[in-house]
């Protein structure tokens, strides 16, 4: 009974991690150690502050967003629900292009938070001559087809985290799980501000997976877009990124590589 | 039988946004989270164990998904601290922390301070009230690396605390 408690010790026995004999031993020494039951009760005392910090919401307050989430319907690996999203959850809003190689919980998202652009889900935007005054006045509508050629151009030219003339900023490279070079973007300033994830193909051309509209991005009348929070694009992107298996950022010299090499 | 799961998740939600909070430092931040676990749940619920408890399968979900933030921040060039310590930012009261020292909202700022793996695992033992062994399955780390970041961020908090009070 000579030995001193160790810290560890003392926090197991307040979280009740002892099974009985063990509670029992620390509590007969706690009763002869003034500097490890003062410690006890501190550790109690700040166990109870955060707990008090960080309530438990009410399960009536449920978010939105979070029950339409719930509600969804189960996945079917279709893109046949792209047209139930827009009344699924106000407030949350991307279009996703659904490629068989993604896992079926990208539809249900679809159905539960998001509204499918069918435009983006047929295209691939094949890199051409930007068409900037085109996508200027499209971009309001959803206009991603002529976004797409402006778009296409800068992710195949510039270095991450220029600026295009059009108003397109490529922010980071990665690759996907199958090796395919990836980039993130940002549209705006003068354009919609959206945020979107596309990957190079092979042939030449980029599929676009992924793109959000960011807080305060035009509606248009059709409803194709409605604006989400900055965050809600956050996480749908980082969902899109979780789907394909997105790898580190490269680092800046394997990107030059690939822009100076035409991604090969 | 996926039914019955998603009703079982439904009914986690509150303590899956209270964890969120703790662990993003933004209420906000913390329901896209659970929004983002929620949906990739459900789209795997066959890798569900049965008979494992669904409420660590969950913790874990929205711990990566908030991972995959950080991550994402990160590759855009933000310090996530610093986000997350803006979101619990008080305008300059933080100059007076003597005088707010015990209120709830210097307790979760100073959490937040803390490092993520720290917040992650003091989140579940000291909020969640959940046991050793549950956060080490769900952090995917030893026990023994539980108990002592656990220690670390306790000693963090105290010191501050002393510093307050000195």
């Amino acid at each position: 009974m000579t030995r001193r408690l160790a810290d560890q010790e003392i926090a197991a026995h307040v979280d009740g991690e002892l099974d009985a004999a063990a509670d029992a031993d620390v509590r007969a020494r706690l009763a002869d150690d003034p500097a490890a039951r003062a410690l006890a009760g501190r550790l109690r005392e700040l166990n109870a502050r955060l707990a008090a910090a960080h309530p438990l919401p009410d399960a009536g307050e449920m978010p939105p967003a979070i029950a339409a989430a719930l509600a969804a319907p189960a996945p079917v690996g279709a893109a046949a629900t792209a047209g139930d999203g827009a009344d699924a959850a106000p407030g949350r809003v991307v279009a996703f292009r659904q490629a068989a190689r993604q896992p079926a919980w990208l539809p249900m998202a679809a159905a539960a938070s998001v509204a499918l652009l069918l435009g983006v889900a047929s295209g691939t935007f094949l890199a051409g001559p930007a068409d900037r005054a085109d996508q200027a006045a499209e971009s309001a509508a959803g206009g991603l087809a002529s976004a797409g050629t402006a778009l296409a151009a800068a992710l195949e030219t510039l270095p991450s985290g220029t600026l295009s003339a059009d108003a397109v900023r490529p922010v980071v490279t990665f690759r996907d799980a199958t090796g395919r070079p990836c980039r993130e973007f940002e549209t705006g300033p003068g354009v919609a501000p959206r945020v979107g994830i596309a990957c190079r193909e092979p042939r030449g051309g980029w599929e676009v997976l992924a793109i959000a509209a960011m807080a305060d991005a035009a509606v248009p009348a059709d409803g194709a877009f409605r604006p989400a929070s900055g965050a809600g694009a956050d996480m749908a992107i980082e969902a899109t990124l979780d789907a394909i298996g997105a790898g580190d950022p490269l680092a800046p010299e394997e990107e030059a590589r690939l822009l100076a090499s035409g991604w090969r | 039988m996926q039914d019955e799961l998603r009703t079982e998740i439904a009914a986690l939600v509150p303590r899956l946004r209270r964890f969120a909070r703790a662990l993003s430092g933004s209420a906000e931040l913390g329901d896209d989270i659970v929004q983002t676990a929620c949906v990739k749940a459900l789209s795997r619920l066959d890798q569900f164990a049965p008979g494992t408890r669904l409420d660590s399968w969950m913790f874990r979900i929205a711990r990566n998904a908030f991972l995959d933030h950080l991550r994402l921040s990160r590759s855009r060039g933000e310090r996530a601290a610093d986000d997350v310590l803006e979101a619990w930012s008080d305008g300059g009261l933080g100059a007076r922390r003597a005088e707010d020292s015990l209120t709830l909202a210097a307790v979760r700022r100073e959490m937040a301070a803390l490092p993520e793996d720290q917040r992650a695992v003091l989140a579940l033992v000291a909020i969640e009230g959940l046991s050793y062994r549950e956060v080490a399955e769900i952090t995917g780390v030893p026990i023994g690396t539980v108990m002592s970041r656990l220690a670390r961020a306790r000693r963090r908090l105290l010191q501050l605390s002393d510093e307050v009070s000195a």
